[in-house]
Protein backbone atom coordinates (compact mmCIF):
# COMPACT_ATOMS: atom_id res chain seq x y z
CA UNK A 1 0.00 0.00 0.00
CA UNK A 2 2.78 2.37 0.92
CA UNK A 3 4.51 1.63 -2.37
CA UNK A 4 1.32 2.20 -4.27
CA UNK A 5 0.79 5.55 -2.61
CA UNK A 6 4.15 6.89 -3.79
CA UNK A 7 3.54 5.78 -7.37
CA UNK A 8 1.71 7.81 -9.95
CA UNK A 9 -1.56 6.29 -11.20
CA UNK A 10 0.03 5.44 -14.57
CA UNK A 11 2.86 3.58 -12.89
CA UNK A 12 0.43 1.67 -10.71
CA UNK A 13 -1.67 0.72 -13.67
CA UNK A 14 1.35 -0.43 -15.64
CA UNK A 15 2.50 -2.47 -12.69
CA UNK A 16 -0.87 -4.09 -12.30
CA UNK A 17 -1.02 -4.83 -16.00
CA UNK A 18 2.44 -6.39 -15.90
CA UNK A 19 1.51 -8.58 -12.97
CA UNK A 20 -1.68 -9.67 -14.64
CA UNK A 21 0.21 -10.55 -17.80
CA UNK A 22 2.73 -12.55 -15.79
CA UNK A 23 -0.03 -14.39 -13.94
CA UNK A 24 -1.72 -15.17 -17.20
CA UNK A 25 1.42 -16.61 -18.75
CA UNK A 26 2.06 -18.76 -15.67
CA UNK A 27 -1.51 -20.01 -15.82
CA UNK A 28 -1.22 -20.81 -19.50
CA UNK A 29 2.08 -22.59 -18.98
CA UNK A 30 0.52 -24.84 -16.33
CA UNK A 31 -2.48 -25.55 -18.52
CA UNK A 32 -0.29 -26.33 -21.51
CA UNK A 33 1.72 -28.77 -19.41
CA UNK A 34 -1.48 -30.45 -18.32
CA UNK A 35 -2.77 -30.65 -21.87
CA UNK A 36 0.49 -32.32 -22.83
CA UNK A 37 0.09 -34.82 -20.02
CA UNK A 38 -3.50 -35.59 -21.01
CA UNK A 39 -3.04 -35.67 -24.76
CA UNK A 40 0.26 -37.55 -24.91
CA UNK A 41 -1.10 -41.10 -24.39
CA UNK A 42 -3.81 -40.47 -26.96
CA UNK A 43 -1.27 -39.13 -29.43
CA UNK A 44 0.96 -42.11 -28.73
CA UNK A 45 -1.89 -44.56 -29.28
CA UNK A 46 -2.82 -43.03 -32.64
CA UNK A 47 0.82 -42.86 -33.63
CA UNK A 48 1.42 -46.50 -32.68
CA UNK A 49 -1.60 -47.63 -34.64
CA UNK A 50 0.17 -46.57 -37.82
CA UNK A 51 3.47 -48.25 -36.98
CA UNK A 52 4.69 -51.55 -38.29
CA UNK A 53 5.65 -54.26 -35.83
CA UNK A 54 9.35 -53.36 -35.56
CA UNK A 55 8.63 -49.79 -34.50
CA UNK A 56 6.24 -50.49 -31.60
CA UNK A 57 8.95 -50.72 -28.96
CA UNK A 58 11.81 -49.07 -30.84
CA UNK A 59 14.45 -47.27 -28.76
CA UNK A 60 14.89 -44.34 -28.98
CA UNK A 61 11.13 -44.04 -29.52
CA UNK A 62 9.86 -42.99 -32.92
CA UNK A 63 7.57 -40.07 -32.25
CA UNK A 64 5.95 -40.48 -35.61
CA UNK A 65 5.99 -43.74 -37.55
CA UNK A 66 8.94 -43.72 -39.93
CA UNK A 67 7.12 -45.93 -42.37
CA UNK A 68 3.40 -45.30 -41.83
CA UNK A 69 1.29 -48.32 -42.58
CA UNK A 70 -2.39 -49.20 -42.53
CA UNK A 71 -1.52 -52.81 -41.81
CA UNK A 72 -2.95 -52.75 -38.28
CA UNK A 73 -6.26 -51.36 -39.45
CA UNK A 74 -6.42 -53.86 -42.30
CA UNK A 75 -5.87 -56.58 -39.74
CA UNK A 76 -8.64 -55.58 -37.37
CA UNK A 77 -11.12 -54.71 -40.09
CA UNK A 78 -10.57 -57.90 -42.06
CA UNK A 79 -13.91 -59.39 -43.08
CA UNK A 80 -13.17 -62.97 -43.94
CA UNK A 81 -10.57 -65.28 -42.54
CA UNK A 82 -7.27 -63.45 -42.36
CA UNK A 83 -5.09 -64.33 -45.34
CA UNK A 84 -1.37 -64.92 -45.05
CA UNK A 85 -0.32 -61.37 -45.91
CA UNK A 86 -2.30 -60.00 -42.98
CA UNK A 87 -1.90 -62.73 -40.43
CA UNK A 88 1.86 -62.37 -40.13
CA UNK A 89 1.60 -60.78 -36.71
CA UNK A 90 -1.25 -62.79 -35.35
CA UNK A 91 -0.69 -66.17 -36.86
CA UNK A 92 -2.21 -68.05 -33.94
CA UNK A 93 -5.47 -66.16 -33.80
CA UNK A 94 -7.59 -64.44 -36.36
CA UNK A 95 -9.39 -61.47 -34.90
CA UNK A 96 -11.82 -59.16 -36.50
CA UNK A 97 -13.42 -56.16 -34.89
CA UNK A 98 -16.79 -56.46 -36.62
CA UNK A 99 -18.45 -58.99 -34.32
CA UNK A 100 -17.15 -57.27 -31.19
CA UNK A 101 -18.32 -53.92 -32.52
CA UNK A 102 -21.81 -55.27 -33.13
CA UNK A 103 -21.94 -57.06 -29.78
CA UNK A 104 -20.71 -54.05 -27.85
CA UNK A 105 -23.14 -51.68 -29.56
CA UNK A 106 -26.08 -54.01 -29.00
CA UNK A 107 -25.29 -54.79 -25.37
CA UNK A 108 -24.34 -51.24 -24.35
CA UNK A 109 -27.25 -49.55 -26.10
CA UNK A 110 -29.86 -52.00 -24.81
CA UNK A 111 -28.50 -51.93 -21.29
CA UNK A 112 -28.30 -48.13 -21.26
CA UNK A 113 -31.85 -47.84 -22.61
CA UNK A 114 -33.19 -50.29 -20.03
CA UNK A 115 -31.36 -48.56 -17.19
CA UNK A 116 -32.61 -45.18 -18.40
CA UNK A 117 -36.22 -46.37 -18.52
CA UNK A 118 -36.14 -47.90 -15.06
CA UNK A 119 -33.97 -45.16 -13.60
CA UNK A 120 -36.08 -42.27 -14.81
CA UNK A 121 -39.25 -43.59 -13.20
CA UNK A 122 -37.37 -44.57 -10.06
CA UNK A 123 -35.85 -41.12 -9.85
CA UNK A 124 -39.27 -39.58 -10.35
CA UNK A 125 -40.78 -41.59 -7.54
CA UNK A 126 -37.82 -40.87 -5.25
CA UNK A 127 -38.01 -37.18 -6.04
CA UNK A 128 -41.79 -36.82 -5.65
CA UNK A 129 -42.90 -39.47 -3.19
CA UNK A 130 -39.70 -40.03 -1.17
CA UNK A 131 -39.79 -43.70 -2.03
CA UNK A 132 -37.50 -45.71 0.19
CA UNK A 133 -37.25 -43.13 2.88
CA UNK A 134 -35.35 -39.89 3.26
CA UNK A 135 -31.89 -41.23 2.55
CA UNK A 136 -32.71 -43.61 -0.28
CA UNK A 137 -31.19 -41.31 -2.86
CA UNK A 138 -27.83 -41.76 -1.14
CA UNK A 139 -28.04 -45.39 -0.14
CA UNK A 140 -28.89 -46.31 -3.74
CA UNK A 141 -25.25 -45.55 -4.51
CA UNK A 142 -24.21 -48.57 -2.47
CA UNK A 143 -24.67 -50.78 -5.52
CA UNK A 144 -22.20 -48.65 -7.41
CA UNK A 145 -19.67 -48.73 -4.60
CA UNK A 146 -19.45 -52.50 -4.22
CA UNK A 147 -16.43 -53.67 -6.20
CA UNK A 148 -17.69 -55.59 -9.23
CA UNK A 149 -15.18 -58.38 -8.58
CA UNK A 150 -17.02 -59.21 -5.36
CA UNK A 151 -20.28 -59.82 -7.17
CA UNK A 152 -18.68 -61.16 -10.34
CA UNK A 153 -17.94 -64.56 -8.82
CA UNK A 154 -21.41 -65.04 -7.40
CA UNK A 155 -23.01 -63.74 -10.59
CA UNK A 156 -20.92 -66.16 -12.60
CA UNK A 157 -22.04 -69.10 -10.46
CA UNK A 158 -25.60 -67.80 -10.62
CA UNK A 159 -25.55 -67.49 -14.41
CA UNK A 160 -23.66 -70.64 -15.22
CA UNK A 161 -24.90 -73.07 -12.57
CA UNK A 162 -27.96 -71.98 -10.60
CA UNK A 163 -30.17 -70.70 -13.39
CA UNK A 164 -29.52 -73.70 -15.70
CA UNK A 165 -30.16 -76.02 -12.73
CA UNK A 166 -33.39 -74.32 -11.75
CA UNK A 167 -34.69 -74.04 -15.30
CA UNK A 168 -33.99 -77.72 -15.94
CA UNK A 169 -35.79 -78.67 -12.74
CA UNK A 170 -38.82 -76.46 -13.36
CA UNK A 171 -39.28 -76.18 -17.13
CA UNK A 172 -37.18 -79.08 -18.32
CA UNK A 173 -35.19 -76.73 -20.55
CA UNK A 174 -31.63 -75.74 -19.81
CA UNK A 175 -31.36 -71.96 -19.86
CA UNK A 176 -27.96 -70.48 -19.16
CA UNK A 177 -27.27 -66.78 -18.94
CA UNK A 178 -23.51 -67.23 -19.09
CA UNK A 179 -22.00 -65.84 -22.28
CA UNK A 180 -25.32 -64.50 -23.58
CA UNK A 181 -26.47 -61.03 -24.55
CA UNK A 182 -29.28 -61.17 -22.01
CA UNK A 183 -26.92 -61.96 -19.16
CA UNK A 184 -24.53 -59.14 -19.96
CA UNK A 185 -27.35 -56.65 -20.56
CA UNK A 186 -28.94 -57.53 -17.21
CA UNK A 187 -25.75 -57.07 -15.23
CA UNK A 188 -24.91 -53.80 -17.02
CA UNK A 189 -28.39 -52.49 -16.31
CA UNK A 190 -28.03 -53.27 -12.62
CA UNK A 191 -24.56 -51.76 -12.27
CA UNK A 192 -25.40 -48.51 -14.04
CA UNK A 193 -28.84 -47.99 -12.53
CA UNK A 194 -27.54 -46.03 -9.50
CA UNK A 195 -25.77 -43.55 -11.77
CA UNK A 196 -28.89 -43.12 -13.88
CA UNK A 197 -30.97 -42.48 -10.77
CA UNK A 198 -28.45 -39.96 -9.44
CA UNK A 199 -28.18 -38.04 -12.65
CA UNK A 200 -31.91 -38.09 -13.34
CA UNK A 201 -32.63 -36.96 -9.78
CA UNK A 202 -30.74 -33.72 -10.38
CA UNK A 203 -32.82 -33.10 -13.50
CA UNK A 204 -36.20 -34.13 -12.10
CA UNK A 205 -35.70 -32.19 -8.86
CA UNK A 206 -35.56 -29.05 -10.98
CA UNK A 207 -38.96 -29.56 -12.61
CA UNK A 208 -41.22 -27.21 -10.65
CA UNK A 209 -43.91 -29.06 -8.82
CA UNK A 210 -46.39 -26.27 -9.61
CA UNK A 211 -46.36 -27.29 -13.27
CA UNK A 212 -47.41 -30.80 -12.38
CA UNK A 213 -49.96 -29.45 -9.97
CA UNK A 214 -51.47 -27.27 -12.68
CA UNK A 215 -51.70 -30.23 -15.02
CA UNK A 216 -53.34 -32.29 -12.29
CA UNK A 217 -55.90 -29.55 -11.66
CA UNK A 218 -56.75 -29.51 -15.35
CA UNK A 219 -57.71 -33.15 -15.03
CA UNK A 220 -54.63 -35.02 -16.22
CA UNK A 221 -53.85 -38.34 -14.61
CA UNK A 222 -50.50 -39.13 -13.04
CA UNK A 223 -49.32 -41.03 -16.12
CA UNK A 224 -50.33 -38.21 -18.44
CA UNK A 225 -48.53 -35.70 -16.23
CA UNK A 226 -45.33 -37.70 -16.40
CA UNK A 227 -45.60 -38.24 -20.13
CA UNK A 228 -46.71 -34.77 -21.20
CA UNK A 229 -45.15 -32.50 -18.58
CA UNK A 230 -42.19 -34.09 -16.82
CA UNK A 231 -40.58 -36.16 -19.56
CA UNK A 232 -40.41 -33.35 -22.16
CA UNK A 233 -38.77 -31.10 -19.57
CA UNK A 234 -36.08 -33.63 -18.67
CA UNK A 235 -35.61 -34.94 -22.22
CA UNK A 236 -32.20 -33.35 -22.68
CA UNK A 237 -31.15 -34.72 -19.31
CA UNK A 238 -32.27 -38.17 -20.41
CA UNK A 239 -30.15 -37.94 -23.54
CA UNK A 240 -27.10 -36.94 -21.50
CA UNK A 241 -27.70 -39.74 -19.02
CA UNK A 242 -28.17 -42.26 -21.79
CA UNK A 243 -24.94 -41.29 -23.49
CA UNK A 244 -23.01 -41.22 -20.22
CA UNK A 245 -24.22 -44.68 -19.26
CA UNK A 246 -23.52 -45.90 -22.78
CA UNK A 247 -19.93 -44.73 -22.44
CA UNK A 248 -19.65 -46.38 -19.01
CA UNK A 249 -20.80 -49.69 -20.47
CA UNK A 250 -18.64 -49.19 -23.53
CA UNK A 251 -15.53 -48.94 -21.34
CA UNK A 252 -16.52 -51.68 -18.88
CA UNK A 253 -13.96 -54.46 -18.73
CA UNK A 254 -14.12 -56.70 -15.69
CA UNK A 255 -17.68 -57.99 -15.96
CA UNK A 256 -17.44 -58.51 -19.69
CA UNK A 257 -14.21 -60.41 -19.23
CA UNK A 258 -15.70 -62.55 -16.51
CA UNK A 259 -19.17 -63.32 -17.77
CA UNK A 260 -18.48 -63.98 -21.42
CA UNK A 261 -16.25 -66.38 -23.23
CA UNK A 262 -15.96 -67.14 -26.10
CA UNK A 263 -19.24 -66.22 -27.79
CA UNK A 264 -20.15 -62.66 -26.80
CA UNK A 265 -17.18 -60.30 -27.05
CA UNK A 266 -17.15 -56.60 -26.24
CA UNK A 267 -14.49 -54.30 -27.61
CA UNK A 268 -12.49 -54.00 -24.39
CA UNK A 269 -12.29 -57.76 -24.06
CA UNK A 270 -11.25 -58.07 -27.69
CA UNK A 271 -8.52 -55.51 -27.12
CA UNK A 272 -7.08 -57.61 -24.33
CA UNK A 273 -7.10 -60.70 -26.53
CA UNK A 274 -4.67 -59.23 -29.03
CA UNK A 275 -1.61 -61.09 -27.87
CA UNK A 276 0.37 -63.66 -29.73
CA UNK A 277 2.40 -66.40 -28.14
CA UNK A 278 5.51 -65.54 -30.11
CA UNK A 279 5.46 -61.75 -30.00
CA UNK A 280 3.65 -60.94 -26.76
CA UNK A 281 1.28 -58.03 -26.88
CA UNK A 282 0.49 -56.84 -30.40
CA UNK A 283 0.72 -53.15 -29.69
CA UNK A 284 -0.07 -52.08 -33.24
CA UNK A 285 -3.48 -53.75 -33.59
CA UNK A 286 -4.22 -52.96 -29.94
CA UNK A 287 -3.57 -49.29 -30.61
CA UNK A 288 -5.71 -49.46 -33.73
CA UNK A 289 -8.61 -50.97 -31.75
CA UNK A 290 -8.06 -48.45 -28.98
CA UNK A 291 -8.36 -45.65 -31.51
CA UNK A 292 -11.54 -47.20 -32.89
CA UNK A 293 -13.01 -47.55 -29.38
CA UNK A 294 -12.12 -43.97 -28.53
CA UNK A 295 -13.58 -42.26 -31.59
CA UNK A 296 -17.28 -42.87 -30.80
CA UNK A 297 -16.70 -41.91 -27.17
CA UNK A 298 -15.09 -38.62 -28.19
CA UNK A 299 -17.94 -37.86 -30.59
CA UNK A 300 -20.56 -38.67 -27.95
CA UNK A 301 -18.64 -36.62 -25.41
CA UNK A 302 -18.67 -33.61 -27.73
CA UNK A 303 -22.40 -34.03 -28.22
CA UNK A 304 -23.17 -33.98 -24.50
CA UNK A 305 -20.42 -31.53 -23.54
CA UNK A 306 -22.82 -28.68 -22.86
CA UNK A 307 -24.98 -30.63 -20.45
CA UNK A 308 -22.27 -32.71 -18.88
CA UNK A 309 -21.41 -30.24 -16.12
CA UNK A 310 -24.94 -30.25 -14.80
CA UNK A 311 -25.23 -34.01 -14.93
CA UNK A 312 -22.00 -34.35 -13.01
CA UNK A 313 -22.96 -32.01 -10.21
CA UNK A 314 -24.26 -35.12 -8.37
CA UNK A 315 -26.71 -32.98 -6.53
CA UNK A 316 -24.22 -30.45 -5.21
CA UNK A 317 -25.87 -27.61 -7.12
CA UNK A 318 -28.64 -26.03 -5.14
CA UNK A 319 -31.15 -23.66 -6.52
CA UNK B 1 19.03 -36.74 -17.27
CA UNK B 2 22.15 -38.69 -18.24
CA UNK B 3 24.66 -36.25 -16.66
CA UNK B 4 22.72 -36.41 -13.41
CA UNK B 5 23.46 -40.08 -13.20
CA UNK B 6 19.86 -41.11 -13.74
CA UNK B 7 19.03 -43.58 -16.43
CA UNK B 8 16.01 -42.13 -18.25
CA UNK B 9 14.96 -45.59 -19.30
CA UNK B 10 12.93 -46.34 -16.21
CA UNK B 11 11.69 -49.92 -16.29
CA UNK B 12 8.12 -48.77 -15.87
CA UNK B 13 6.47 -52.16 -15.78
CA UNK B 14 9.17 -54.50 -14.56
CA UNK B 15 10.44 -52.61 -11.52
CA UNK B 16 8.28 -53.15 -8.42
CA UNK B 17 8.09 -49.50 -7.40
CA UNK B 18 8.03 -48.04 -10.89
CA UNK B 19 5.15 -50.37 -11.81
CA UNK B 20 3.12 -49.04 -8.89
CA UNK B 21 3.77 -45.50 -10.04
CA UNK B 22 2.93 -46.42 -13.63
CA UNK B 23 -0.51 -47.55 -12.49
CA UNK B 24 -0.95 -44.52 -10.24
CA UNK B 25 -0.10 -42.17 -13.10
CA UNK B 26 -2.44 -44.03 -15.45
CA UNK B 27 -5.23 -43.69 -12.91
CA UNK B 28 -4.54 -39.99 -12.41
CA UNK B 29 -4.56 -39.53 -16.16
CA UNK B 30 -7.86 -41.34 -16.48
CA UNK B 31 -9.86 -39.81 -13.66
CA UNK B 32 -8.69 -36.25 -13.11
CA UNK B 33 -11.16 -35.12 -15.73
CA UNK B 34 -14.08 -36.49 -13.73
CA UNK B 35 -13.07 -34.69 -10.55
CA UNK B 36 -12.47 -31.61 -12.68
CA UNK B 37 -16.06 -31.80 -13.91
CA UNK B 38 -17.40 -32.22 -10.39
CA UNK B 39 -15.44 -29.19 -9.18
CA UNK B 40 -16.38 -27.18 -12.24
CA UNK B 41 -20.06 -27.71 -11.57
CA UNK B 42 -19.41 -26.86 -7.94
CA UNK B 43 -17.63 -23.61 -8.80
CA UNK B 44 -20.25 -22.56 -11.30
CA UNK B 45 -22.94 -22.91 -8.63
CA UNK B 46 -21.23 -20.69 -6.05
CA UNK B 47 -23.35 -17.68 -5.13
CA UNK B 48 -21.88 -14.68 -6.95
CA UNK B 49 -23.00 -12.16 -4.30
CA UNK B 50 -20.69 -13.66 -1.70
CA UNK B 51 -17.69 -13.34 -4.01
CA UNK B 52 -18.62 -9.77 -4.86
CA UNK B 53 -19.05 -8.96 -1.19
CA UNK B 54 -15.62 -10.37 -0.40
CA UNK B 55 -14.09 -8.42 -3.27
CA UNK B 56 -15.70 -5.18 -2.14
CA UNK B 57 -14.30 -5.71 1.33
CA UNK B 58 -10.84 -5.83 -0.22
CA UNK B 59 -10.02 -9.52 -0.13
CA UNK B 60 -7.20 -10.69 -2.34
CA UNK B 61 -7.96 -13.46 -4.88
CA UNK B 62 -5.97 -15.83 -2.67
CA UNK B 63 -8.13 -14.99 0.35
CA UNK B 64 -11.29 -15.25 -1.72
CA UNK B 65 -10.32 -18.74 -2.77
CA UNK B 66 -9.33 -20.09 0.64
CA UNK B 67 -11.82 -18.27 2.84
CA UNK B 68 -14.92 -18.11 0.63
CA UNK B 69 -14.86 -20.48 -2.32
CA UNK B 70 -13.07 -23.39 -0.70
CA UNK B 71 -15.44 -23.78 2.28
CA UNK B 72 -18.43 -23.43 -0.01
CA UNK B 73 -17.02 -26.09 -2.27
CA UNK B 74 -16.87 -28.64 0.53
CA UNK B 75 -19.87 -30.72 -0.63
CA UNK B 76 -18.31 -31.13 -4.07
CA UNK B 77 -15.00 -32.11 -2.49
CA UNK B 78 -16.65 -34.70 -0.27
CA UNK B 79 -18.49 -36.17 -3.26
CA UNK B 80 -15.35 -36.27 -5.37
CA UNK B 81 -13.33 -37.91 -2.60
CA UNK B 82 -16.00 -40.53 -1.93
CA UNK B 83 -16.57 -41.39 -5.58
CA UNK B 84 -12.90 -41.51 -6.42
CA UNK B 85 -11.78 -43.52 -3.40
CA UNK B 86 -14.51 -46.06 -4.01
CA UNK B 87 -13.45 -46.40 -7.63
CA UNK B 88 -9.78 -46.58 -6.72
CA UNK B 89 -10.36 -49.32 -4.16
CA UNK B 90 -11.84 -51.56 -6.82
CA UNK B 91 -9.16 -50.79 -9.41
CA UNK B 92 -8.81 -53.62 -11.86
CA UNK B 93 -8.50 -52.67 -15.52
CA UNK B 94 -5.10 -50.92 -15.48
CA UNK B 95 -3.62 -53.78 -13.49
CA UNK B 96 -4.72 -56.41 -15.98
CA UNK B 97 -3.77 -54.33 -18.97
CA UNK B 98 -0.40 -53.16 -17.69
CA UNK B 99 1.20 -55.55 -15.23
CA UNK B 100 -0.94 -58.60 -14.35
CA UNK B 101 -0.29 -57.82 -10.70
CA UNK B 102 3.44 -58.13 -11.16
CA UNK B 103 6.33 -57.87 -10.85
CA UNK B 104 5.93 -60.23 -7.92
CA UNK B 105 2.87 -58.99 -6.10
CA UNK B 106 3.75 -55.29 -6.09
CA UNK B 107 0.73 -54.15 -8.08
CA UNK B 108 -1.74 -56.76 -6.90
CA UNK B 109 -4.91 -54.86 -6.08
CA UNK B 110 -7.70 -56.49 -4.15
CA UNK B 111 -9.81 -56.94 -7.24
CA UNK B 112 -6.97 -58.41 -9.23
CA UNK B 113 -5.98 -60.76 -6.41
CA UNK B 114 -9.49 -62.17 -6.29
CA UNK B 115 -9.76 -62.45 -10.06
CA UNK B 116 -6.44 -64.27 -10.23
CA UNK B 117 -7.40 -66.72 -7.48
CA UNK B 118 -10.58 -67.68 -9.30
CA UNK B 119 -9.79 -67.47 -12.99
CA UNK B 120 -6.11 -68.34 -13.02
CA UNK B 121 -5.85 -70.81 -10.13
CA UNK B 122 -9.48 -72.03 -10.37
CA UNK B 123 -10.05 -71.68 -6.63
CA UNK B 124 -13.76 -70.95 -6.88
CA UNK B 125 -14.71 -71.65 -3.29
CA UNK B 126 -11.75 -69.64 -2.02
CA UNK B 127 -12.85 -66.80 -4.27
CA UNK B 128 -16.42 -66.99 -3.03
CA UNK B 129 -15.32 -66.98 0.60
CA UNK B 130 -12.90 -64.12 0.00
CA UNK B 131 -15.54 -62.09 -1.79
CA UNK B 132 -17.91 -62.43 1.18
CA UNK B 133 -15.14 -61.29 3.49
CA UNK B 134 -14.36 -58.40 1.15
CA UNK B 135 -18.01 -57.47 0.97
CA UNK B 136 -18.07 -57.15 4.76
CA UNK B 137 -14.91 -55.04 4.77
CA UNK B 138 -16.17 -52.86 1.96
CA UNK B 139 -19.55 -52.44 3.69
CA UNK B 140 -17.72 -50.57 6.43
CA UNK B 141 -16.12 -48.23 3.89
CA UNK B 142 -19.41 -47.80 2.07
CA UNK B 143 -21.24 -47.12 5.31
CA UNK B 144 -18.74 -44.40 6.20
CA UNK B 145 -18.98 -42.94 2.70
CA UNK B 146 -22.76 -42.86 2.65
CA UNK B 147 -22.83 -41.45 6.17
CA UNK B 148 -20.52 -38.61 5.16
CA UNK B 149 -22.65 -37.99 2.09
CA UNK B 150 -25.87 -37.77 4.06
CA UNK B 151 -24.34 -35.58 6.74
CA UNK B 152 -22.90 -33.26 4.15
CA UNK B 153 -26.23 -33.08 2.39
CA UNK B 154 -28.18 -32.28 5.55
CA UNK B 155 -25.68 -29.49 6.29
CA UNK B 156 -26.27 -28.06 2.81
CA UNK B 157 -30.01 -28.35 3.14
CA UNK B 158 -29.91 -26.74 6.54
CA UNK B 159 -28.00 -23.82 5.07
CA UNK B 160 -30.42 -23.48 2.18
CA UNK B 161 -33.47 -23.53 4.45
Amino acid sequence: MAVLATMSPEQARARKLRRERRNRSVRHAILLLWIGFIMFPIFWMVSTSFKDSGEWVAWPPHWLPHAPTLHNYAQIFAFAKIDTSLSRQAAEQAFSIWKALGDATLVCATAALLALLLGTFLAYSISRFNVGGRYFRHTILTIRMIPPIVVAISILIYYAVLIPFASTAVFGVRISLFDTYVGLILIYTVTTLPFVIWMMLTFIDEVPYTLEHAARLMGAGRITVIRRVVLPLVASGMVVTFLFVFILNWAEFLLALTLTHPEVTTLTVLLNKFQSASEGRLYGPQAAIGTMITIPVVILGMLIQKHLVKGFSFGTIRK
Amino acid sequence: MKPLGIDPRIRWLSHPVAAQWAIIIADIWQWTSLTFLIFLSGFSALPQQLLNAARVMGATPWQIFWRVQFPLLKPAIVIAVIIRSMEALKMFDPVVLLTFGGPGTSTQTVAYFLWEQVWVFNKFSFGAAASILLLIIFSVFIYVGIYMLIRQRSVVEGRAA
